[in-house]
């Protein structure tokens, strides 16, 4: 075997020696620059190949060898250093490529499938008494800054409250409640984690006919029923988890970014399952989808020219949403002719 | 302190070199990243070890390379333990708010010895030539340094607030904010020159390299003027883009209140916009502090009170590097970030140089003479606390 150029080190101080190694059968001859010994095989560890580095030996004796020459490779798996396997799933060109492919493909999966499963996993098991708190808390503190009483007559806001428990028919939900406020943040309903539906006067107003208002009770309903709250927690806290991870030790901006789209993503798909929901209980309790379709147009017209592109938004396009409905009111139309 | 050239001194400071490129890291990573997840996280430990292998192997001074000697092992007692606990504080932030509180308090209160038994683990596992560096700053000098600017912090703008909330009324409402925000500003620059400041030190002055020790003669007068160029760097720019801002805003309100909601989307462009400007003033204020303390600090480091470092980075140079990584971590969805770390620390080492007098031969090898906490390394790690070096 041919001699190699290297690197000694006597581990006693920080000198560096340039010597000679020759590989023989049960250790390696190192000379020159006042040394000259051998390191038996036995006392060697050859230090894991690092890309773009000399290859290290570590003697027991403390000492050490730094080696750039490109046959050292070759000469260690000759008198029997074999290399670790995993070192080719770093060193070979399909191993990185598969490595990207693994990695986009487990997060797309993970986004789409996985995350929701765990979510629905969650909901199911989890019981939902433990969130409760939060509700009520949550009301209290809207109620200190941003609510006040509602002025609706509470003739008309138990007439809504039963209507709401007979929309619900058999799946109805005793823990559901119906709470009215009045706020300067407009016309708005929206769901607690402790079942609590709120709606402000303000959306009543804005809507004029208790059938779109129970529409817009109805979706929301759908995100009580369908555990969305406590779903969304899981689905985003774990996105949280994972962006942090990727992009957390580069920069923020990449973590929030990614986490605010992902996130959305996944409020725009509650929506339409809310959507749905809304849809089926109409149906089911035989009330107009038009009225459905009424709710939407009433808050796009308030909000007109402030559609974001699709991914950008939280929630799905009014257009899409009421195309959801008209779909759904032809298969009606199909499926009864006669009415 | 001054160290004076004599005919001992080489005749040209030793350049550092760094030889890893983008293209090798960027295997490393996505593999890295890969059977993370394939082992749902267990990998990170030996993830971790390999990424700093690549990074002290191919950082070159004197036709020698650096070392790390820490096993994944060792690293992964800490990550475990850490996964422990947060596992249990989600638990309990669920059901037992309270405790949850306790937890993380407890938590915090072990960061300053997290951090100095890290730097040591870490220092301890660092060689070059064969002789090992080592850390030996003491516990209660890291929770000085640590906590001290957070105390220091919480008093001041405890002192603010008590202050605007005594002597605040709606007639000196102008006069008493500006007082309060410059009182809140020039707080802010002493506490946190001032710990800086200290914890530079701490972290230099008990590191060692074998038997030869760092010394930092970096006086906190020098420091501190660096610090209000930052601050003031930082108000500066900030103000500008809100004055811009604040002026449109004027503009868009005059058009579109009567509207009421639907002037909001227009809002929240012009918001996002500015937002987005104070980020990037942030980012560019905060990597001239770091380039400019960086140069500072190692400009006046010694080792063995004899060999001289230097480095040279330039500030507007070195903005560029960040800010353009940024835009292509952005563009490429983040698949450039282990080719733009690489570029940044080429940079830096490009810019790092050490003067040696006569040579490095003297420096021998010590025996350490405390047990080196792993556990700690790896858990500090894991939850990102450090000192920077």
């Amino acid at each position: 075997m041919e001699t190699i150029a290297a690197s000694y080190y006597d581990g006693k101080n920080a000198k560096r020696h340039p010597v000679h190694l020759v590989f023989g059968q049960n250790g390696v001859y190192i000379h020159g620059h006042g040394i000259d010994c051998i390191e038996l095989y036995n006392d060697t560890q050859v230090v894991e190949k690092v890309l773009g580095a000399p290859r290290t030996l570590n003697f027991s004796s403390g000492a050490r060898c730094e080696i750039l020459h490109p046959d050292v490779d070759m000469q260690l798996e000759q008198v029997g250093f074999k290399s670790h396997w995993i070192e080719s799933l770093y060193n070979r060109k399909r191993w990185m490529v598969g490595a990207c492919l693994t990695c986009v493909l487990v997060l797309i999966l993970g986004h789409q499938v996985l995350l929701p499963m765990l979510g629905r996993f969650v909901a199911k098991t989890l019981p939902s008494s433990l969130v409760d708190r939060a509700g009520i808390d949550a009301l209290a503190l809207l109620d200190e800054h941003m609510f006040k009483p509602s002025t609706l007559p509470l003739v008309t806001q138990n007439r809504l409250r039963k209507k709401l428990i007979s929309l619900q028919r058999e799946s109805f939900n005793p823990s559901v409640q119906l709470q009215f406020r009045s706020s300067q943040i407009g016309p708005n309903a929206f769901a607690l984690p402790n079942d609590t539906i709120v709606m402000t006067d303000e959306l009543y107003d804005l809507l004029d006919d208790e059938e779109a208002v129970m529409g817009a009770l109805a979706h929301e309903l759908g995100h009580v029923q369908e555990h969305h709250l406590l779903r969304k927690s899981v689905q985003t806290g774990l996105t949280g988890v994972v962006t942090a991870f990727l992009f957390g030790d580069t920069s923020f901006i990449l973590v929030g970014l990614s986490f605010s789209l992902l996130d959305m993503s996944y409020n725009r798909d509650f929506e339409r399952e809310a959507d749905l929901f809304a849809i089926e209980l109409f149906t089911r309790n035989k009330l107009p989808l038009q009225k459905l379709v009424t709710v939407h147009e009433k808050l796009e017209r308030l909000n007109h020219g402030a559609d974001r592109p699709g991914y950008l938004s939280s929630h799905p396009s009014a257009q899409e949403r009421i195309e959801t409905i008209r779909q759904a009111q032809t298969k009606q139309s199909v499926e009864e002719p006669l009415l | 302190m001054q160290v004076t050239e004599n005919a001992n001194t080489k005749d040209a400071p030793s350049q550092f070199f760094f030889h890893g490129t983008g293209k090798q890291f960027f295997s490393i990573w996505i593999v890295n990243i890969a059977l993370i997840i394939l082992t749902l996280g267990i990998y990170t430990a030996w993830a971790k070890v390999r990424t700093s292998r690549f990074f002290y192997q191919n950082l070159e001074l004197e036709g020698s390379r650096f070392e790390y000697h820490a096993t994944p092992l060792s690293l992964l007692r800490g990550y475990l333990i850490v996964a422990i606990f947060v596992f249990v504080y989600s638990v309990l932030s669920m059901a037992a708010p309270v405790l949850s509180g306790v937890s993380t308090l407890a938590f915090v209160l072990t960061m300053p010895w997290a951090a100095a038994k890290a730097l040591q683990f870490k220092l301890a596992n660092s060689s070059y030539r064969g002789v090992h560096f080592s850390f030996n700053g003491s516990i209660a000098r890291s929770y000085f340094v640590i906590f001290g600017p957070l105390l220091g912090l919480v008093a001041l703008f405890s002192v603010v607030y008590l202050f605007t909330n005594r002597f605040l009324n709606a007639n000196n409402l102008l006069f008493f904010t500006l007082i309060a925000t410059s009182m809140t500003l020039i707080g802010v620059f002493m506490v946190s020159g001032y710990f800086l400041h200290a914890q530079r030190l701490y972290v230099t002055n008990n590191s060692k390299f074998g038997n030869a020790k760092f010394s930092c003669h970096f006086s906190l007068k020098t420091y501190s003027m660096i610090v209000l160029k930052v601050v003031l760097l930082f108000v500066l720019s900030v103000s500008v883009i809100l004055l811009t801002f604040a002026m449109n805003l004027q503009e868009w309100y005059l058009k579109n209140a009567h509207t009421g909601a639907s002037g909001f989307a227009n809002l929240n462009t012009q918001a996002f916009a500015a937002a987005i400007f104070v980020y990037l003033s942030i980012v560019a204020v905060a990597v001239y502090g770091w380039t400019t303390v960086t140069n500072a600090v190692w400009n006046h480091t010694l080792l063995a009170d004899a060999h001289l470092f230097h480095c040279e980075m330039s500030a507007v140079r070195t903005v560029w590097i960040v800010l353009s990584n940024l835009a292509l971590n952005l563009l490429t969805l983040g698949l450039f970030i282990p080719f733009g770390k690489v570029r940044l620390l080429k940079y830096r080492v490009s810019c790092t140089k050490i003067s040696i007098y006569e040579s490095l031969e003297n420096i021998y090898a010590e025996k350490p003479h405390r047990l080196v906490n792993a556990t700690a390394e790896g858990a500090a790690d894991y939850a990102g606390i450090g000192f920077a070096i």
